[in-house]
């Protein structure tokens, strides 16, 4: 019994290859019964996100196996042209490789980002649905599943946040806490501030209020967000009610300086105030940092702690390659102990997915 | 196994938790977080056995010689840590009220300080409530000054943008405030129910005992006045976890003396 992965992602393939063999949802639902009839093939599994397309099967025969799915994906999707060097076609070791360090983050566009667990799971669910997994697949994605969380509770692969926009997400998490009690005030409708308000109105805050130059271009935005606009001359009547402010206006003054802050906190009653300053030049005085309350982050502070979340993942790396080079090595012990079974012997796993042996080493 | 034993055992329970929580630090739990409340636990399932053997041998509330104090208020300091911290589920907490259980176990153990006792204190359920309420009062403020220590370390970290592997390991600021507010409040609430069951015992006592009488008015009135400051004067975060640090320090360091110079009081 092999196991083999046939697939394409965005390190082996552009975007104008993978969206070739891309599974839509709808697809998925007539690809699976397909795949389960395809000659020589025991089991398979469909995962197909964004940056990848990737068919993980079984076979008594790795090279049969890899030559049913090769040939499935480009009947499916009509492709009459064979697609040669984009495609990787991994036999074992290498395929239960890939598929640890897939669910694990560790081949992701951004590295350890967790998204792609989730994803991996719902595939894994649906082909389970189907009943194209067998014994080998299903002990294979759970143990996936299970070095995945290891790897996740025990290294920093996966810690603190890499992008501008959840840093400051993060920023405010640990300011506020719940952010659902949390008002939000975007200054100036820029790219980045939009997408740092929309990063916190996906973590629950409670209300946005945009102020720009142009008003049509806040209300624009306003309604885009689901919040309110109001004038620029006014924004600082709405200072008092706000804990998180997004700063990104093209002015050659600051608009908030230490002196004009120190007044409107104690209008606030010295509630904690988180201020995002992405202006260039800058908009806010640094020195109301020095107030108490006041949390202030310029836009190159919060590239430096993504950067330094980002080393600090890069250097768990060897830790991550070890735990899944253990945990490969054990899944073949059990793999070569399983029993050649009659093929298309399709079984639900262990509802405790656990092993009648323990394979995952810590 | 005496009841040295049994805190020196519960002692090093304390301290496997603390290193434990190095480790967790660092990312690497053997066998996650609940290892490190497992041992918690443990070490004061054994404190409160080497507790009871005591109450059990003296036929009252173990309060009645500086050892006994020590231990009676590192109990109550875990037990508010226990129920309180993982109650409000306040991360991290053990970590930070660790040390300061483990330094007053280590101190209480110290030779010569289970020798003599208050002769004064009698076998009443009126005088076990009032130092059972009093001590657990002390045992709440140092879990506040735990909380307050917290919180500057965040603060500091979010200050001067300099995240450590900590960061992501403690509680928001805004919960620690609030925790640390709370912690305050129920504290204040406990000493002065402990006061009045003091009164309860005897006014005599408090004739015979002026010092220690003064002091506990003195110490309840400051918390008192840090609480009225967060509601009058809107101190928050920083000044609050400041002012909790502050008292609970002044409140160990003259809590020895004052006894020294109580009659009543003696431990």
């Amino acid at each position: 019994m092999h196991i083999v992965v046939v697939g394409l992602s965005h390190q082996s393939a552009p975007i104008e290859v993978r969206e070739r063999f891309a599974f839509t949802p709808g697809m998925l639902e007539r690809a699976l019964p397909l795949l389960r009839s395809a000659p020589g093939l025991d089991e398979g599994v469909i995962v197909s996100t964004c940056n990848r397309v990737e068919i993980y099967g079984v076979a008594a025969q790795a090279a049969d196996a890899i030559h049913a799915i090769d040939d499935f994906l480009h009947r499916f999707h009509e492709l009459e042209e064979r697609i040669g060097k984009e495609i990787y076609r991994y036999e074992e070791p290498r395929s239960i490789e890939h598929l640890f360090r897939v669910v694990s983050g560790l081949d992701s566009m951004v590295l350890g980002e967790t998204e792609i667990l989730g994803q991996v799971k719902k595939a894994y669910d649906q082909a389970l649905s189907a009943k194209t997994t067998g014994k080998a697949l299903n002990q294979l994605f759970q143990k996936a599943f299970q070095v995945a969380k290891k790897i996740r509770s025990q290294t920093a692969i996966t810690r603190g946040s890499v992008s501008v926009a959840s840093v400051g997400v993060e920023l405010a998490e640990k300011i506020f806490g719940d952010l659902g009690a949390s008002h939000v005030m975007i200054l100036g409708a820029g790219d980045t501030s939009e997408k740092a308000a929309r990063a916190l109105l996906s973590r629950g805050v409670r209300s946005v209020i945009v102020s720009n130059r142009t008003y049509e271009r806040a209300v624009a935005l306003a309604t885009e967000l689901g919040g309110r606009a109001v004038r620029f001359d006014s924004f600082g009547e709405e200072f008092v009610g706000v804990d998180i402010v997004i700063s990104s206006i093209a002015a050659t003054h600051q608009v908030l300086t230490r002196e004009s802050l120190g007044s409107l906190m104690v209008a606030r009653q010295n509630r904690p105030l988180f201020l995002i300053d992405l202006g260039m030049p800058r908009n806010i005085d640094p020195a109301v940092n020095e107030l108490d309350n006041v949390y202030l982050y310029n836009v190159d502070d919060l590239q430096s702690i993504a950067d330094d979340n980002m080393r600090a993942r890069q250097e768990d790396l060897s830790r991550c390659e070890e735990m899944i080079g253990a945990n490969v090595a054990k899944f073949q012990e059990w793999l070569r102990r399983l029993p050649p079974g009659p093929a298309k012997d399709h079984q639900h796993p262990d509802p405790a997915g656990s092993p009648s042996t323990p394979i995952v080493s810590h | 196994m005496s009841e040295h034993g049994l805190i020196l055992v519960a002692l090093v329970m304390y301290a496997g938790a603390f290193v434990y929580a190095l480790f967790l630090l660092q990312g690497r739990p053997l066998w996650g977080s609940w290892g490190h409340r497992t041992l918690i636990t443990a070490g004061w399932l054994f404190h409160t056995y080497g507790l009871y053997l005591r109450a059990s041998e003296i036929q009252r509330c173990p309060i009645t010689n500086p050892f006994e104090t020590m231990m009676f208020i590192t109990w109550a300091l875990v037990l508010c840590y226990l129920v309180l911290g993982m109650t409000w589920r306040v991360s991290f907490l053990g970590p930070f009220t660790l040390p300061l259980v483990i330094a007053l176990c280590l101190f209480g153990l110290f030779p010569g300080l289970d020798r003599g006792r208050s002769v004064e204190l009698q076998r009443s359920v009126w005088l076990s409530l009032h130092a059972t309420l009093s001590l657990l009062a002390y045992g709440v403020w140092g879990l506040a000054a735990a909380t307050g220590t917290m919180y500057l370390l965040q603060e500091r970290q979010l200050k001067t943008h300099r995240l450590r592997s900590l960061f992501l390991r403690l509680p928001a600021i805004e919960q620690l405030d609030r925790m640390n507010v709370r912690l305050l409040l129920v504290g204040l609430a406990l000493l002065a129910v402990g006061m009045v069951f003091g009164f309860v015992v005897g006014v005599e006592f408090l004739k015979k005992d002026v010092p220690k009488t003064l002091w506990t008015f003195m110490v309840w009135a400051v918390y008192g006045a840090l609480l009225v400051s967060h509601r009058m004067h809107r101190w928050h975060g920083r000044k609050i976890a400041l002012g909790s640090i502050a008292l609970f320090l002044s409140l160990l360091a003259t809590f020895g003396v004052v006894n020294m110079f109580s009659t009543v009081h003696k431990f």
